[in-house]
């Protein structure tokens, strides 16, 4: 971990969502950073098309379950003196059962939303906003991707939903394995991911200079042209997910004033 | 004029330019002659209703016109509309 990164909770615990092209670079960044409580959710196997991306897997892996392989890529990578534990989930995560899920999540955790569904990714984002974690949201397609880091302890900083109100239809957000995608932007995006995830957690975080803050700016790119864009723009007002991200800070704050002194 | 910057998955419309210029002095204007200028653009960009797609920003130069005044917003000849989609691949 390099300094200057000093972690919120002691540990908290990392939950890649999509064990994929943004998902496996994310992972290893965030191995690199010493992370020591990860939990990956994949219901995919590998396949061959995979591998230019999925930079966790080989040919040998071809077919068998990406979390399994994933989290053995993982520890064949770590080491042996540092604490690690990694928790593989296989399971298809839905729309209609986030809620539940991230509800029952460690109130440490900061979720990284890695997958290829568009609903699946407003759905865990809005979620982690009405249980108050920090989430980083992740999409790439062909040459561009977008990424974005959303703290809901930060009413002054913009959410997901503030910037796109809704998720775009399937036909017009096709999957990487319809379209393509250049693996070395997966790559770029998903490390990218772990760092703003790894800036969520620090303490530094919520304290730092506007311009330093990791919260509540998008992050876009066209690496074709090599273009960089980033918005930060206000929260928008009557944003359903910073509702529900007041809500909750609301209801801590009450939790807070009620407990036995 | 303004110069519209179009994003990658719309450039099959405008045939590989990644930008263009044209004519207006308020966004709706400029939307509508990139539409009559780039056929099949529009319905890319603005819903049925003529209202910008909800997973779509609009922006001039660096505002997102969603904090100006929305299709109304005022386009100068110097001025820079981005439209940005959500990305969603994974």
């Amino acid at each position: 971990m390099s300094p200057g990164l000093v972690p919120r909770s002691a540990a908290p615990r990392y939950v890649v969502i999509g064990a994929g092209g943004l998902g496996c670079p994310a992972l290893l960044g965030l191995l690199a950073a010493g992370v020591e409580r990860i939990t990956i959710v994949d219901d995919d196997v590998v396949e061959a098309s995979n591998l230019q991306r999925q930079v966790l897997f080989s040919l040998a892996d071809v077919g068998r379950p990406k979390v399994a392989v994933a989290a053995w890529a993982l520890r064949e990578r770590s080491r042996v003196d540092r604490p690690l534990e990694i928790t593989a989930i296989r399971e298809r995560l839905v729309p209609a059962r986030v809620d539940a899920w991230i509800a029952a999540l460690s109130r440490d955790s900061i979720v990284l939303e890695c997958s290829d569904d568009p609903e699946l990714k407003f759905a865990v984002h809005d979620a982690c906003l009405g249980q108050g974690l920090p989430v980083v949201v992740g999409g790439v397609i062909g040459f561009r991707g977008q990424v974005m880091a959303v703290d809901p302890h930060q009413p002054d900083r913009a959410c997901f939903r503030c910037l796109f109100e809704a998720p775009p239809p399937r036909e017009l957000a096709p999957a990487c394995a319809t379209v393509g995608v250049l693996g070395a932007v997966a790559g770029l995006l998903g490390q990218w991911m772990a760092l703003l995830a790894l800036r969520l957690a620090s303490n530094s975080n919520a304290n730092a200079a506007e311009d330093e803050r990791a919260a509540g700016t998008l992050i876009a790119v066209d690496m074709l042209g090599g273009e960089l864009r980033r918005i930060a723009p206000a929260p928008r007002p009557g944003c359903s997910a910073c509702a529900r991200a007041a809500s909750f800070r609301a209801s801590s704050a009450r939790n807070l004033d009620e407990s036995p002194t | 004029m303004p110069t519209v910057r179009i994003p990658t998955p719309l450039r099959k419309y405008t045939q590989g330019q990644d930008q263009v210029e044209v004519r207006g002095s308020v966004l709706r204007e400029v939307l509508e002659q990139l539409d009559a200028d780039f056929a099949g653009i529009g319905e890319r960009i603005r819903d049925d209703k003529g209202e910008i797609r909800r997973f779509v920003n609009v922006f001039v130069g660096d505002e997102d016109v969603r904090f100006l005044q929305g299709l109304d917003t005022p386009v100068a000849g110097n001025d820079e509309v981005s439209i940005i989609p959500a990305i969603a691949g994974g």
